[in-house]
């Protein structure tokens, strides 16, 4: 392969030999070490391929061999240059296609983002248009590290940022900080626990604060749980204050929950026809080309399109994207809900709670669905009976509290 | 005297098991089935056409006979023939 490249770029002669002594004239070459090569025995002599300097080379050895040499043809890019000397445009295209790909070389045509979670990619490209590095910017305009401190100090949540150019593609890399950005702050405000909504309870811890209920008591909705105010007596058993404190308690509580929802009494089923086409959308800027034939036809036609863009050489992205472009026809059609399908979607639904309140690690009790019909819809309609933790936060609103607190406090 | 030393030489080169061919300058001949062959340390070329090659090694004669033999290339040390090789024979 090798030699062929060098025998190819040098330029090479095949020769038919005849004469008194051919193999003398074959020792002669290789005693003067000239190179010859594909050396065939054919009836009006012998053929073989040199290179044109070792021919310069091969005259004196004719005399002395008494054979003679004719050239049968010329190859190599000697030749070819020399047969093409007058084809201007073939040079000027081909120099033209080398000048276009060290011009396209000089441009970002990609950009990539790996290791974003928080952030977009849209957010970040967005950012980076911001700091004049886009699709189509010049290489040498964008100093990687320049980017990546911008980044990070734009980006508080980044740690870690590595901008990279390979080829026509800008790679940017990061890491985003896992743990959370800020420790929170402790909440030290008074606060009262109530209820949220309705139920019985059925155990309680109090933790901070003084308990309003007791396990057994049903309580409404907004009834305080847990008073966010210690009582302070003096020896005689007065009152001497209230200390507020932040409420702290867990509760447990049955209550009930009911959903409802509607499902239309009409099915919609859609079935594809199997008339099916593909095409082909080649996007340059903003050109765009399309092969496709016509989607015709009453029925409606999904289309679907995958796009690749161009590169070459691995990393070399070029500024045109080719969408390979899917099209299928399909009808709608509708029927009424048979039993079986109203069962299972009621089921559907209903498991889907369930599991929504599994997963907030609520316990459930009992659990009950029903199905009626009403004006144009099926109405489901689901409780259940559920053991969960209740009390919700609220500020202390007695403010005789802190009055009584800024007396005793002078 | 000559033949003494070749026999030393040979001698030496058999009891210290070194390779004849670089020490004594033997022929070394690969086949590579029956369609081609590489001929190595071989001096010249006395009779080629397309049933019969004839070389020259150092002490003996090699001839290949078969069909459509065709030398591929061949320089100082090496020659390469290709083609339907259906004979070889040694002479002296």
């Amino acid at each position: 392969m090798k030699d062929a490249l060098k025998h190819y770029w040098e330029g090479y002669l095949r020769i038919r030999l005849k004469g008194f002594s051919p193999e003398r004239f074959l020792n002669l070459c290789m005693a003067k070490q000239i190179v010859i090569w594909d050396l065939r025995y054919q009836e009006d002599g012998y053929q073989f391929l040199i290179s044109i300097r070792d021919y310069r080379r091969v005259r004196p050895l004719v005399k002395k061999a008494q054979v003679r040499l004719k050239i049968l043809g010329r190859y190599g890019l000697p030749f070819f240059l020399y047969r093409n000397r007058k084809r201007k445009l073939y040079v000027a295209g081909v120099a033209a296609f080398f000048l276009v790909l060290f011009v396209m070389s000089r441009f970002i045509w990609d950009i990539s983002i790996e290791g974003n979670r928080r952030f977009t990619d849209d957010t970040l490209l967005h950012y980076l248009d911001s700091q004049d590095v886009r699709y189509g910017q010049m290489k040498r305009k964008i100093d990687c590290d320049l980017l990546e401190e911008s980044i990070r100090s734009n980006y508080p949540e980044i740690i870690w940022v590595s901008a990279r150019i390979s080829g026509t593609r800008l790679m940017i890399k990061l890491k985003e900080n896992e743990v959370m950005g800020s420790i929170p702050v402790k909440e030290n405000e008074p606060r009262d626990l109530v209820a949220e909504k309705p139920g019985t309870i059925t155990r309680m811890v109090v933790r901070r604060g003084k308990a309003q209920v007791r396990v057994g008591d049903s309580v409404e909705e907004g009834t305080i749980l847990v008073r966010g105010a210690v009582p302070i007596y003096n020896d005689a058993e007065e009152l001497v204050r209230e200390q507020p404190v932040r409420a702290d308690a867990d509760i447990y509580a049955i209550t009930t929950e009911n959903y409802q929802e509607t499902i239309p009494l009409l099915a919609l089923n859609r079935t594809e026809t199997g008339r099916s086409r593909q095409g082909l959308r080649m996007r340059v800027g903003n050109l765009s080309f399309l092969w496709m034939l016509p989607t015709l036809g009453e029925d409606p036609w999904e289309i679907t399109s995958r796009s690749r863009q161009i590169a070459i050489l691995g990393d070399f992205y070029l500024p045109v994207w080719i969408d390979q472009i899917q099209a299928r026809e399909y009808q709608i059609s509708e029927h009424f809900l048979t039993k079986a399908e109203l069962e299972a979607q009621k089921n559907k639904i209903h498991q889907k709670k369930m599991e929504n309140l599994t997963e907030k690690g609520v316990q459930i009790l009992e659990n009950s669905v029903k199905i009626g019909k009403e004006a144009s819809d099926w109405v489901i309609r689901g409780e259940f009976v559920l053991e969960e933790r209740i009390g919700a936060g609220r500020e202390t609103v007695s403010e005789n509290i802190i009055e009584e607190g800024e007396q005793t406090a002078e | 005297m000559r033949p003494l030393f070749e026999r030393v030489r040979m001698a030496a080169t058999d009891n210290l098991k070194l390779p004849k061919d670089v020490v004594l300058g033997e022929v070394l001949i690969s086949f590579v089935g029956r369609t081609s062959v590489v001929v190595e340390n071989y001096r010249g070329i006395l009779i080629y056409d397309d049933q019969t090659v004839k070389l020259q090694a150092k002490n003996c004669k090699l001839q290949f006979h078969g069909k459509r033999l065709h030398i591929e290339y061949y320089n100082h040390d090496e020659m390469k023939i290709s083609g339907l090789i259906q004979s070889m024979e040694f002479g002296d």
